[in-house]
């Protein structure tokens, strides 16, 4: 593949892919500007290893690999700089809606593990198995996060359907 | 009652990214291989100092250490003052790489634009040209080698140590290389005068845990605190290194844990995968990602 090729690939999959990557990470970090800047890293490494991303069996379950990695990365960051919890905080935002800040303290109160489970089945529909993958984990590891990450939603919000 | 795909769209409502976010990336690409370009040539400016200083050991009469002239000093961040860019010395370790029975001495060099701080670790990752390892082996011979496999180095503990993992007295070199799953990953590696090189699990490996290829080996999404990789010398006098991967499947840190260790041993330069093992229950504290028993 020649590197015009793989620009052009490289394109319609950014096109394809971006909003629900830029999306899922937004519901991780609870803030656009983080989730853009870890959205576009995302890309950029995706770019850098494009060969292993179109050999890979699910690509766009590569991307979200890279995607939610670099979220743990970020996240040990900033343990590292507050010694705090892996909890993120919500930061104001012009016109951020009363119920949607209260889902985003919602979803920044779980713990990164379960808000990744989350966001990987509920959001991007991922089956656990796949979810599994992603995270390197069992996909019983994933039921189990995703129970006790709806357990806190329905605490939180009187009840959630399971 | 809500479904908590309905509060995460809601969650979502009217956010959209960047429709710029195309160009941003591209030029984020660009920028990081001009990046790369520089840091090929700061690494052939870095030679070209290294000769210089290589000619210079030749007719110095005692040698010193690679950060600070202190052979005994412990691992930490100095630099070294020269015009650009600046060397830091993230870390140091002792062992014998080149089985000769003498000492040598690996750092970890991070070269970074301008004249920032060694001590400022954001500044330093934001200014980082590129990392490598360099090597004064006991024998005079002095070895730089640009090092790629950072994803960032160190970030888990920091573990740069000497070990020896089939105890030959030929020290290899374990490397913290970053984010793995809930603790970072660790590579392994053979140093000689010729360079660094990681060395390898042997087919079949024993996946999903530990994949055939170079030997960078980490810890279990859950297991925390764990240790997940360990070097252990038996009584026989046979020396073994043992990769956990470890997941809660209770509802606290107590467990039960779900635990499958894989045990291997040092042929050569790889490493064959002898025995794996699956067992449920507690799990030992450790707050170290890499126990050197074998140092």
């Amino acid at each position: 593949m020649t590197g015009s090729d793989a620009a052009v690939d490289f394109t319609a999959f950014f096109g394809a892919e971006y909003e629900r990557l830029f999306q899922s990470l937004y519901l991780l970090c609870g803030n656009k500007s983080d989730a853009e800047d870890l959205a576009q890293e995302t890309m950029a490494r995706a770019f850098e290893r494009w060969d292993r991303v179109v050999a890979a069996e699910t690509p766009t379950g590569y991307i979200f690999q890279i995607g939610f990695n670099l979220h743990r990365s970020m996240l040990r960051r900033a343990r590292r700089a507050l010694t705090g919890g892996s909890r993120v905080a919500v930061k104001a935002e012009p016109n951020l809606g009363q119920t949607r800040l209260e889902v985003l303290e919602a979803l920044s109160s779980l713990p990164a593990a379960q808000r990744q489970a989350l966001v990987l089945v509920e959001w991007l529909g991922f089956s656990a198995e796949e979810a599994g993958h992603i995270l390197r984990i069992a996909p019983s590891s994933v039921r189990g996060r995703l129970h006790r990450a709806r357990g806190s939603l329905r605490e939180t919000f009187g009840g959630i359907d399971a | 009652m809500p479904d908590p795909r309905d509060l995460l769209r809601q969650a979502l409502a009217d956010v959209r990214p960047d429709p710029d976010a195309l160009e941003r990336t591209l030029k984020l690409i660009e920028t990081r291989r001009r990046r790369r370009r520089l840091a090929v040539m700061s690494t052939a400016l870095a030679l070209g100092l290294a000769a210089l200083l290589l000619v210079w050991v030749a007719f110095r009469p005692t040698s010193g250490s690679i950060s600070t002239g202190q052979p005994t000093a412990p691992p930490s961040a100095t630099a070294t003052t020269s015009p650009s860019p600046t060397r830091c010395v993230q870390a140091t370790t002792f062992g014998d790489f080149d089985g000769d029975g003498a000492t040598d001495e690996a750092g970890l060099v991070e070269l970074v634009s301008g004249p920032v701080s060694c001590q400022n670790g954001g500044g330093v990752t934001s200014h980082l040209l590129s990392q490598q390892i360099d090597v004064r082996f006991g024998s005079g011979q002095m070895l730089q080698q640009p090092f790629k496999d950072c994803q960032p180095c160190l970030t888990g503990g920091g573990v740069f140590s000497a070990t020896d993992l089939d105890g030959d007295g030929r020290d290899e070199l374990a490397i913290d290389v970053g984010p793995g799953a809930s603790l970072d990953d660790v590579g392994f590696y053979r140093v000689d005068p010729s360079g660094v090189h990681p060395l390898l699990v042997a087919d079949p490996g024993d996946p999903p845990y530990v994949e055939p290829g170079p030997a960078s080996l980490g810890g279990g999404f859950d297991s925390g605190s764990q240790s997940p990789i360990t070097c252990r010398s038996n009584p026989d006098g046979t020396r073994e290194l043992v990769s956990v991967h470890a997941e809660n499947v209770g509802g606290n840190v107590e467990g039960p844990w779900k635990i499958h260790a894989t045990t291997m041993v040092l042929q050569g330069d790889g490493l064959v995968v002898t025995s794996s093992k699956d067992s449920h229950g507690s799990f030992p504290m450790t707050s170290q990602v890499f126990q050197n028993g074998c140092s």
